[in-house]
């Protein structure tokens, strides 16, 4: 009876992921082995096509011909990611230690303007960095008022501006799972390790890092994965012209019609998160059993 | 059981790890001097004048909010005084941080490192202070046999009971050989039984370590069974300092009367003394037949308390207590007298 209650109680969300996450994720991996049509979808046969096609060109002579460049597409948005998660983290903790240490109404105001762009379209939140960092822009139009420049200096439509802008979107997803597991920390273990003769330095090391690993976990995952996959940041700011694997995954979907490629690209970067998932909820689980 | 004095050798790199004694025994270790410490406007305490001898137990008694805590924290270094000096060796170490201080706390709820053993919470303090790694595990198993918890070493905190929890926190602070080992109520989470065990434990370490414990408490039976010498405390000031006895028997004002242990309080006029008033004791206090006592009232009240019955008697002087061995006999609206000998009065200051 009470299993019975229980299964009801999470039907809804189970019936909500499964329509909206796992039946698209399993259409994607079946149209990643078919053939795509000539007016964009896709038919049968099956094939393995659009995987080779990853690491093979087919040249005139129809040989298959190894090319490295979906591989450096895939690399850069890895390491664009991962500078992305780096940065992120490396201001959000003192961000999230800082707030913590705030008296609790003070909390609540900051935690509210940490999620206060949450309230704003990203589109729009990206087309404003794009205003301030063109030519004609905020920024280079104070720099040449101050007469610190006279050529404008090239902010947009660079790795740099495609970084600045993931950071600055998936900042809040960093600083919110470190500020709660922070939160929790008892403030006597840093007095007790401060007591026990450690320096500020081996407080961090040891205590603090340590109890926030698990939120420094999850903010990495909520970050890396996200920019990952993302196409806004790159496409305005990055201005298209070098690809990552969002842009390339859109455009496999709209002009390149060929949606084999496609999914088979979005299966991958979906495997590589599913599989981060999985090992850090491993990791989550031994260490809840070695404290229980 | 090794004996603690038998530790080995401090890095000498470590000057403050002195060994405890190490001063001429009739310094102070640590002088308090004209100590006082404002929270804002709120004064916490007010020129805190204490000497801390070598080897001894002292105990901070005094009710929430009278600022005992906030002694022990200047006294650690987790607070520093807005006005006065604590010298440690003749050395004014109230500026000085906690990490600069040869004194450990063992804290109200221990706050003991979740994410590492009992092992790794022990060794902490002595890894932090440059300890070798081959003296270090030595250590760690000496001071878990000390607290009587061999075997021990690699569990984790949550798998332990409280009283389990407070013997590693008390082996964790003792382990680097501070010179002053400070205790923040730290019997308060126990329950009654394991709170008496605990008192005997944290007395026989003491003893047996030599090393200065200052103890913060607000539970006067706990501060007499345990302590070399009480600082009664109240509003941010010490009100009296001295040996336990010295406190009960000779308590120097109406606070200190009431808060350790039981007192009839009486007018000094009633009893014929000059002064304000004057306290006596309940077990002090004899029930006799009405003519003979110094007071004279009727029976009000009637506790039995197992070995003993307090009777609450009316009186011109208000409601006075006595304390009498066994079952009395009295019932209430008994006519009776009480008689005490001359010298179980003490005249209060106030």
């Amino acid at each position: 009876m009470n299993r019975l209650r229980s299964l009801l109680l999470l039907a809804p969300s189970m019936l909500t992921i499964g329509i909206f996450m796992a039946v698209p994720m399993l259409v994607a991996l079946a149209y990643s082995f078919m053939t795509s049509s000539p007016y964009g979808g896709v038919q049968m046969p099956f094939s393995v096509g659009a995987y080779v096609q990853m690491l093979y060109d087919e040249d005139f002579d129809g040989v298959q011909v190894f090319t490295p460049d979906y591989l450096m597409i895939i690399l850069r948005s890895v390491v664009l990611a991962g500078l992305t998660t780096l940065a992120c983290l490396a201001v959000a903790f003192p961000a999230a230690w800082f707030i913590v240490c705030r008296p609790p109404r003070q909390r609540q105001l900051l935690l509210f303007l940490v999620s206060l762009p949450f309230w704003i379209n990203t589109l729009i939140r990206t087309y404003c960095w794009v205003l301030l960092l063109r030519d004609e822009g905020l920024i280079n139009h104070l720099f040449e008022g101050a007469g610190a420049i006279d050529e404008p200096l090239p902010l947009l439509y660079n790795d740099g501006a495609i970084l600045l802008g993931l950071i600055y979107t998936f900042l809040p997803f960093m600083v919110l799972p470190i500020y709660s597991t922070l939160e929790r920390v008892d403030h006597r273990l840093i007095e007790a390790a401060y007591d026990l003769y450690a320096s500020r330095r081996l407080v961090f090391r040891r205590i603090l890092w340590p109890l926030a690993r698990p939120g420094v976990a999850a903010g990495a995952l909520l970050v890396f994965a996200p920019a990952l996959g993302s196409f806004l940041a790159p496409d305005l700011l990055g201005g298209g012209r070098k690809l990552l694997i969002g842009s390339l995954i859109q455009l496999e979907f709209t002009s390149g019609r060929n949606w084999p490629f496609g999914s088979a690209i979005a299966v991958l970067v979906s495997a590589a998160v599913l599989i981060a998932m999985l090992v850090q909820a491993r990791r989550g689980r031994s260490a809840a059993e070695l404290a229980a | 059981m090794p004996a603690v004095s038998a530790r080995p050798a401090p890095p000498s790199a470590r000057s403050h790890f002195k060994a405890p004694g190490a001063t001429q025994s009739s310094e102070p270790l640590v002088a308090v001097r004209g100590v006082a410490m404002s929270f804002g406007p709120v004064h916490a305490l007010n020129d805190i004048n204490l000497d801390i001898m070598n080897h001894e137990f002292l105990t901070l008694l005094g009710p929430s909010g009278c600022g005992k805590t906030t002694l022990l924290r200047l006294l650690g270094g987790f607070e520093h005084p807005t006005a006065g000096e604590i010298r440690l060796d003749g050395k004014d170490v109230a500026p000085l941080p906690p990490q600069q201080r040869p004194i450990n706390t063992v804290f109200q709820n221990y706050a003991l490192f979740p994410h590492m053993t009992v092992a790794g919470n022990i060794a902490f303090g002595l890894e932090m202070s440059g300890w070798r790694k081959p003296d270090i595990a030595g250590r760690v198993e000496q001071m878990l046999a000390m607290v009587r918890l061999p075997d021990y070493g690699n569990r984790r905190p949550d798998q332990l009971s409280g009283g389990q929890q407070q013997r590693v926190a008390l082996a964790r602070a003792m382990a680097p050989s501070p010179q002053l080992l400070l205790l923040d109520e730290p019997l308060s989470a126990l329950d009654l039984k394991l709170r008496k065990e605990m008192q005997i434990e944290l007395k026989r370490l003491q003893k047996e370590s030599g090393i200065s414990f200052v103890l913060v408490t607000h539970d006067q039976e706990e501060a007499l069974t345990m302590s070399d010498r009480i600082a009664v405390m109240s509003a941010g000031r010490i009100l009296q300092l001295g040996a336990p006895s010295e406190i009960y028997d000779r308590p120097v004002n109406r606070f200190v009367a009431g808060f350790i242990g039981d007192a009839n309080i009486m007018a000094a006029a009633a009893l014929g003394r000059t002064g304000g008033s004057v306290a006596v004791r309940p077990e002090r206090v004899s029930v006799v037949a009405q003519a003979a006592g110094r007071q004279r009232g009727t029976v009000a009240g009637l506790h039995y308390l197992g070995s003993d019955t307090l009777l609450e008697v009316q009186t011109a002087e208000g409601m006075q207590r006595a304390r009498v061995r066994g079952n009395a006999g009295f019932a209430i609206g008994d006519a009776v007298g009480l008689d005490w000998p001359d010298d179980a009065e003490v005249v209060l200051q106030d």
